[in-house]
């Protein structure tokens, strides 16, 4: 009998090599992932919880599907086309200007780009008349077919006969083709830690200090614009490329151009997404958080004027639903779109009014002093008060370490020290460790100094507390820190500092 | 039956063997293509490869061979005994011993030169020990590089003037380079594959590796020591720029560094 006949090797070897071959196949399997809502949002009372999270899924679709309104400056790809004629007679057809070489459009999504406040004035205008939404359904269309000598696509269903539809209307077809790619490569290098939402709680979040981004307050910490303004493009390709020493953030420079920029669209699809569900649950949560009706019913006993309560907060909030929510949300979102275009405006973007003069020359902020030393004056004076957090030494050890912070709501947090916005402990940087997570050029230290650090206590002093030959000199000065050259003791403190000096 | 084991040990195991180490250089399975590495002494390391692949190739045959002879003999012998005792034939033992032991012994020899050219500090190149272009920081999950600045020698401790990067190791091509490599976190190891270098980062030490990149361009750095969940990631290059270039860029560089984003206005 041949050796495979034998029982020997059918019994043992052949179970075992399906076990692996199996557990091979399995391990490559897909995990299905959606978005988490936020906590605010389940705080909400039901029907203004179902409302927020129908805005977010039609808006922003799910990890397999994602999606996001043409109106937000995200890269989100397509294929651009113009409606060249649209006659209503012929529902289903729809004529376009040849687009310049050869596209595969058959069986592609087609999305018709209406400018959003007149689309959503068509909408609440056939809702005054009771008639039903015209545009309910769009979201659905699909090219059946392409004639690319006529121009015309055939699709699946009919159009609706609204005057939106005429020459000139812009065309998506297989839209946000970047952003499936965006989140195929999201998945496989930052899923694991910043999660399926971009919450910052993936599966190793857990073994991390500090916590990864999470992303849905659109705060990034280390930016180029200006305080309010929120991070540009180049800024999040800065990071992913340099990586945040000091963090587990880990550089990327390996990927190629594209998937950096694939990576940067996602991350900001996944910011809009999480800014828009925490601007809605503020708007309908002042209202209708489900607390707000439990409030309400805290002292009634009678079991009428219970049923009487909650019939008004529904009655009321079904009103709210319908007639004020779309408004919010749609409005909302603009907003949020245009805040986010307006960080990659070449004018948000910090630059220094002056050169950064030699650390070791004289200050142009006050020329009787060396640059280094009137850094560290300005260090442990008044108005920058760098030593109450960094401490005198620069140690990382200031005074607010040890006090108990407030909250946002006026409650004091658990543990003395500082907080960032996400309520995670914090601690001032340790200006002696030679780390710079935002950077350690010149421009990085003096935009953390002038912009601050998002997110964090670490203010902005540009351009209000200090003018930027004060900046350049404090960079001066936190740059020497960590060296042996830089000063320490050898000066008497400075008038009016605030502690002690060389304590250590 | 009987003739079974002896085509196995005699024809597939051994032609088998032949034939897959022949392909494997094309099918880039982690032998170079061209047999040829990208660094002077990675030639000598893969001459030595292949000459101890050689000699042991040549030993595995030989075994089978004579393994296929043995079951050749003994299936063929009439009668259904199937095996004796024996004690032993110490001429053949003997044999057997003092054969590899001096193949060994020359092995042992014939690689000294090159291994303390690779190893050894004293046994450095000249121009390696002059010339210690930056110091690789490794750590969870990338390779951090300080460089001195340029016309400056690299300091163990950091100065004012270093410059910094990440992931990219900028040295000049056509001669010998030291780096000192270090980790600040757990054990990594330093891998330029296509050039044969091979060394763990150990906490606490600082250790001089040099290497030879022999035509500019960019060549594969990679960890080599499973080092945590993000081991994958530590994927990184070296960038070897023509010599009379990499003054320039360095100057470059340095200018980069301290951009203090002023003359950007």
């Amino acid at each position: 009998m041949p050796f495979w006949k034998t029982c020997n090797f059918r019994c043992c070897c052949v179970p075992l090599l399906l076990v692996s071959l199996l557990a091979g196949l399995t391990g490559c399997e897909r995990v299905d992932s959606q978005f988490r809502f936020s906590e605010e949002t389940e705080l909400l009372a039901p029907q203004a919880e179902q409302a927020v999270k129908q805005t977010l899924v039609a808006n922003f679709g799910s990890p397999d599907d994602p999606r996001i309104p043409v109106f937000f400056p995200v890269e989100r790809g397509q294929i651009s086309l113009t409606v060249a004629d649209f006659d209503p007679e012929k529902p289903t057809e729809l004529l376009i200007e040849k687009p310049d070489g050869e596209v595969e459009l058959v069986g592609k999504r087609l999305e018709l780009l209406f400018d959003p406040e007149d689309a959503f004035d068509v909408q609440m205008e056939a809702m005054e008349e009771e008639q039903p939404n015209p545009l309910d359904g769009l979201d659905q269309l699909t090219i059946a077919g392409y004639d690319a000598e006529t121009g015309t696509i055939t699709l699946t269903q009919p159009l609706p006969d609204v005057e939106l539809i005429e020459p000139g209307l812009e065309l998506a077809a297989a839209p946000n083709s970047y952003l499936a790619e965006g989140e195929r490569l999201y998945a496989q290098h930052c899923l694991h830690c910043h999660g399926v939402t971009g919450d910052g709680n993936g599966p190793t979040a857990q073994y991390m200090e500090p916590k990864p981004r999470d992303y849905r307050q659109g705060k990034f910490k280390f930016t180029s614009t200006g305080p309010q303004d929120r991070a540009s493009d180049a800024d999040l390709a800065h990071i992913l490329r340099e990586g945040i020493p000091g963090t587990y953030m880990p550089s990327f420079k390996m990927l190629p151009e594209e998937q950096i920029s694939r990576l940067v669209n996602y991350v900001k699809f996944l910011a809009m997404r999480g800014e828009t569900e925490q601007a809605l649950n503020i708007e309908v949560g002042l209202d209708f958080a489900s607390k707000v009706l439990e409030e309400e019913l805290e002292d009634v006993t009678d079991p009428e004027e219970i049923q009487e309560i909650k019939a008004d907060f529904n009655e009321e909030l079904d009103e709210f639903i319908l007639e004020v929510y779309p408004e919010i949300a749609l409005f909302g979102m603009l907003d949020l779109a245009d805040a986010w275009d307006a960080a990659n405006d070449e004018d948000a973007i910090v630059y220094p009014t002056t050169a950064r003069p030699e650390p070791f020359g004289p200050s142009v902020a006050d020329p009787s002093r060396t640059s280094v030393e009137n850094g560290r004056v300005l260090y442990l004076g008044k108005d920058a008060q760098c030593a109450s957090c960094h401490g005198d030494a620069g140690r990382g050890d200031g005074f607010q370490t040890r006090q108990l912070q407030k909250r946002r709501d006026g409650s004091d947090y658990d543990v003395p020290g500082l907080h960032d916005d996400w309520a995670n402990p914090l601690k001032p940087r340790d200006l002696t460790s030679d780390i710079y997570r935002g950077g350690r050029r010149p421009i990085d230290i003096f935009r953390r100094i002038h912009v601050g650090i998002k997110g964090t206590p670490m203010p902005a002093f540009g351009g209000k507390s200090l003018t930027d030959d004060q900046i350049w000199d404090i960079v001066n000065f936190v740059m020497t820190l960590p060296h042996d050259k830089g000063p320490t003791t050898s000066h008497p403190p400075a008038e009016g500092a605030v502690g002690m000096v060389g304590n250590e | 039956m009987k003739r079974l084991w002896w085509i196995f040990f005699l024809m597939i195991w051994p032609v088998l063997a032949v034939i897959v180490s022949l392909l494997t250089p094309q099918l880039q399975w982690g032998f170079p293509l061209s047999g040829q590495s990208d660094s002077p002494l990675g030639g000598e390391i893969d001459h030595l490869f292949y000459l101890i692949l050689i000699i042991t190739g040549v030993v595995f045959v030989g075994t089978h061979i004579a393994l296929g002879y043995v079951i050749w003999t003994a299936s063929n012998r009439p009668g259904d005994r199937r095996a004796w005792y024996t004690h032993g034939n110490h001429k053949l033992e003997m044999t057997w011993t003092i054969i590899p032991g001096l193949i060994l012994l020359f092995l042992a020899f014939y690689q000294m030169r090159t291994w303390a050219e690779f190893r050894m500090e004293e046994a450095y190149p000249e121009a390696a020990k002059q010339n210690i272009v930056a110091e690789v920081n490794a750590r969870q999950f990338e390779w951090r590089i300080r460089y001195p600045a340029p016309g400056k020698e690299l300091q163990r401790k950091p100065q004012l003037d270093d410059m910094y990067g990440v992931n990219e190791l900028h040295v000049p091509a056509g001669s010998p380079v030291t780096i000192h490599l270090r980790t600040i976190d757990v054990q990594h190891s330093f891998f330029l594959p296509t050039m044969r270098i091979k060394q763990d980062a150990v906490p606490g030490l600082v250790i001089p590796v040099w290497f030879e990149a022999s035509e500019p361009g960019e060549y594969p750095l990679v960890c080599a020591e499973l080092c945590g969940w993000g081991h994958y990631k530590m994927g990184a290059k070296v960038v070897a720029h023509p010599p009379e270039e990499f003054d320039e860029f360095m100057k470059k560089m340095h200018q980069a560094q301290f951009n203090d984003g002023f003359a950007a206005e």
